[in-house]
């Protein structure tokens, strides 16, 4: 018997409204973010310029010059089963060229600490806009890409879990801080 | 270790485990010696190891006695089988008034774990008496070898010989020729040596592991009380819950039926009667073993009474729900290999009350997975405890955002009482041993010591008493490490279940999936959790 996607309690969310509140490591910010068009209404989002070439989850409107470097840097803590895999369709390949992933441990020494993270390296190529699909995995609840995973297929509308055969995917578009759910978070680069 | 063995090179010869190792490393190193005094050194240290120990025939006398008890328990069943086919007047035996066609069909099932005990046990011991057998004279051949290996190379060579600057053509070659024949010799001596430790070590813990089983399964003999009949104990030992496979979700563990009579036969007479009304008001079997079950976790008669009226009358599966935390499916055992990529176990069983899982922060957002483990393992061995966080304070609750936020509170207040970090993040051994001391061993009457195991050695020698602790019904709780990019990753889970060579982990992820012990053994932790943590290094192991 295969375990099922489970139900954890509906108040898990009750932190989304506050982006940076629930998810204190939420990874490094951006370098030339800009306000997230998909970020929740309501919500704080305040992009900020740093030193670094990581965005945090908090930046999914990101802006980068042709040849630059840059990384999606996401929270995965081992010790809550989080994982997150870069999903089908892939960014546009004239735009971005996707170097790889790397993920680094808690490194506390405490047993549970909660850090680590898992980085997307990209570089940008040519003048256009590409979309990053992360599928963020808590619990190890989804499987990421394989055979028998349907990650690949269309997300359902952001929030909502799917419903229509034309949105076969069981993991919706999120835009908050990743908490107890699976599902998709859309980083949106544009090159110029 | 302790600091006595840092200093005693010779301390690894104490144990089965060290003794393979020992051999095992001078596997590879005889093969490589090039000169003769340093070849008759580790040839000196092979032989060091004591052969394995053990009577092969008293072992086959033992098999034999217990496999001619099989066929006297099978015509027990049979005799038993007949009686409750005949059709039973519905009358009411034993002191907790038991339904009398229930006590023979119970007693039947008796017979028939009876015939399987020892024939379990015949089996353990015939195994263990050919492996025995086949280990010695591996072990005697390699001793035959090492001794026809120092023939060969002679005598040492002393500071006289290597004064001995002329040394002919042909004295250089003998010399090679002998160095390289006792080397051949040496290497397959100390092979075949090595073959009959591992050979030993593998079989005792196997026939260990299997006693250790089949005394903890032969149940109702676990139950001493003169308080109660043989029927009542036969029931007791007999039930189990509503839902997953009957021999894994027995209600009393073997620790427990033996805590709860000790503890009947301790009740002053007043309380003696008003437990024994107890009993005999349940509905259910199920209802009367959780009674004796909140006995064995330590509670007072008061207490139990005050749990009996949130469960008195409720049907098994509502009992199972409420105060079962870790339910046991008959194809949880299945192989379904592993997810590619997580490298964790595909076939896993959610532990859910109402669809809210077992998990820690509720929602698995919590870095408190060792205060959730914690939680799980006293829910799971103290019914009157999983009660309070299912059905809250009045036990009738079915609500599991309700139970959500109790779980998360205990889970909080464990983790505060061990020292947790700030944020509900992580905690260090030490308040883990302290929290399992604490919120465990009043229920289990063990305290917890921990172990640490940071090597595959100690792992293999830490697995007889993880299984004897699991068989008897108390939860081991380990913590696993794994490194990534050179930062570690630490996580909390527990050993819950044991059935031959598998090992039922929960982890607080919510979840429950079975690993072998060479999975543990050999860092294959990542089937219970993922491909971040590999090795268990430290567990918490109860004290006898």
């Amino acid at each position: 018997m295969t375990s099922r996607t489970p139900f954890l309690g509906a108040a898990a969310l009750a932190c989304l409204l506050a982006l940076t509140a629930c998810g204190g490591r939420t990874g490094g910010s951006g370098h030339t973010g800009t306000p997230s068009a998909s970020a929740t209404p309501g919500a704080t989002v305040t992009p900020h310029k740093t030193v670094g070439d990581e965005y945090g989850i908090e930046h999914r409107t990101i802006t980068a010059e042709p040849g630059e470097k840059f990384s999606l840097s996401v929270p995965a803590a081992a010790t809550l089963g989080q994982h997150w895999y870069l999903a089908a369709p892939k960014p546009d390949a004239a735009v971005l060229r996707y170097r790889g992933e790397r993920e680094t441990g808690d490194g506390s020494g405490l047993v549970g600490g909660t850090g680590g993270t898992q980085s997307f390296g990209f570089t940008a190529l040519a003048k256009g806009r590409a979309t990053v699909r992360l599928l963020y995995c808590p619990l190890n609840t989804c499987t990421g890409p394989g055979p028998h995973d349907r990650s690949t297929l269309t997300p359902s509308p952001t929030g909502t879990p799917a419903a229509s055969p034309a949105s076969p995917s069981p993991y919706p578009t999120l835009s908050a801080a990743p908490r107890a759910r699976a599902g998709f978070y859309v980083f949106t680069i544009t090159v110029r | 270790m302790g600091i006595f063995d840092d200093l005693n090179p010779f301390a690894a010869l104490e144990t089965p485990a060290g003794r393979r190792s020992w051999l095992a490393d001078l596997c590879t190193s005889i093969p490589k010696a090039t000169d003769k005094n340093d070849l008759l050194d580790l040839i000196d240290n092979a032989l060091l190891v004591s052969a394995p120990a053990g009577d092969t025939a008293t072992l086959e006398s033992l098999g034999t006695r217990y496999r001619g008890q099989v066929d006297k328990a099978g015509e027990l069943h049979d005799r038993v089988n007949r009686v409750a086919h005949k059709g039973l007047p519905e009358v009411w035996v034993g002191h907790t008034s038991v339904l009398a066609s229930d006590a023979v069909a119970g007693a039947a099932r008796a017979a028939t774990k009876m015939s399987e005990a020892f024939q379990g046990g015949a089996k353990a011991l015939h195994a263990l008496a050919d492996a025995l057998g086949t280990a010695k004279k591996q072990d005697a051949d390699g001793r035959a070898l090492m001794q026809q290996a120092k023939e060969r190379l002679g005598p040492r060579d002393s500071f006289f010989d290597f004064g001995r600057l002329i040394e002919t053509a042909q004295e250089k070659a003998e010399k090679k020729a002998a160095l390289e024949a006792g080397r051949g010799l040496a290497a397959d001596g100390v092979e075949s040596m090595h073959k009959g430790a591992v050979s030993a070590d593998d079989a005792v813990r196997a026939a260990a592991r299997d006693l250790n089983k089949w005394a903890a399964e032969a149940r109702a003999g676990k139950m001493h009380s003169g308080q109660l009949s043989a029927v009542d104990r036969m029931m007791l030992a007999d039930t189990s819950g509503k839902d997953g496979a009957p021999d894994y979700n027995e209600i009393l563990t073997a620790g427990e039926l033996e805590r709860s009579g000790r503890a009947m036969d301790q009740l002053s007479p007043a309380d003696r009667a008003r437990m024994d009304r107890l009993l005999a008001g349940a509905g259910t079997p199920q209802e009367k073993a959780y009674l004796m079950k909140a006995l064995a976790a330590g509670h007072g008669v008061d207490d139990i009474q005050a749990f009996d009226g949130k469960i008195h009358g409720k049907d098994p599966a509502w009992l199972q729900r409420h105060l079962a935390p870790i339910v046991t499916g008959a194809d949880s055992l299945k192989d379904e290999g592993t997810n590619p990529l997580s490298g964790a176990n595909m076939n896993t069983e959610l532990q859910d009350f109402d669809g809210q899982q077992w998990a820690q922060g509720g929602d698995g957002q919590d870095g408190t997975c060792v205060a959730s483990t914690t939680v799980a393992a006293r829910a799971v061995v103290d019914p009157v405890y999983a009660l309070s966080l299912t059905g809250g304070p009045s036990g009738q609750e079915d609500d599991p955002e309700a139970f959500r936020q109790r779980l998360v509170a205990e889970q909080h207040r464990m983790h505060l009482e061990g020292h947790g970090g700030a944020d509900w993040e992580g905690m260090n051994l030490q308040g883990q041993e302290q929290i399992s001391n604490k919120e465990i061993s009043p229920q289990t009457g063990s305290a917890y010591e921990l172990h640490e195991v940071r090597n595959p050695d100690a792992r293999r020698d830490i697995l007889p008493a993880i299984e004897k602790s699991v068989a008897d019904g108390k939860p081991v709780p380990f913590d696993a490490e794994g490194v990534t990019n050179g930062k570690w990753n630490g996580h909390s889970m527990m050993i819950v279940g044991q059935e031959g060579d598998k090992l039922e982990i929960y982890n607080p992820w919510g979840r429950t999936t079975w690993i072998s012990e060479d999975d543990f053994v050999n860092g294959g932790m990542a089937k219970a959790s993922d491909n971040r943590y590999h090795d268990a290094y430290a567990v918490h192991l109860p004290q006898d």
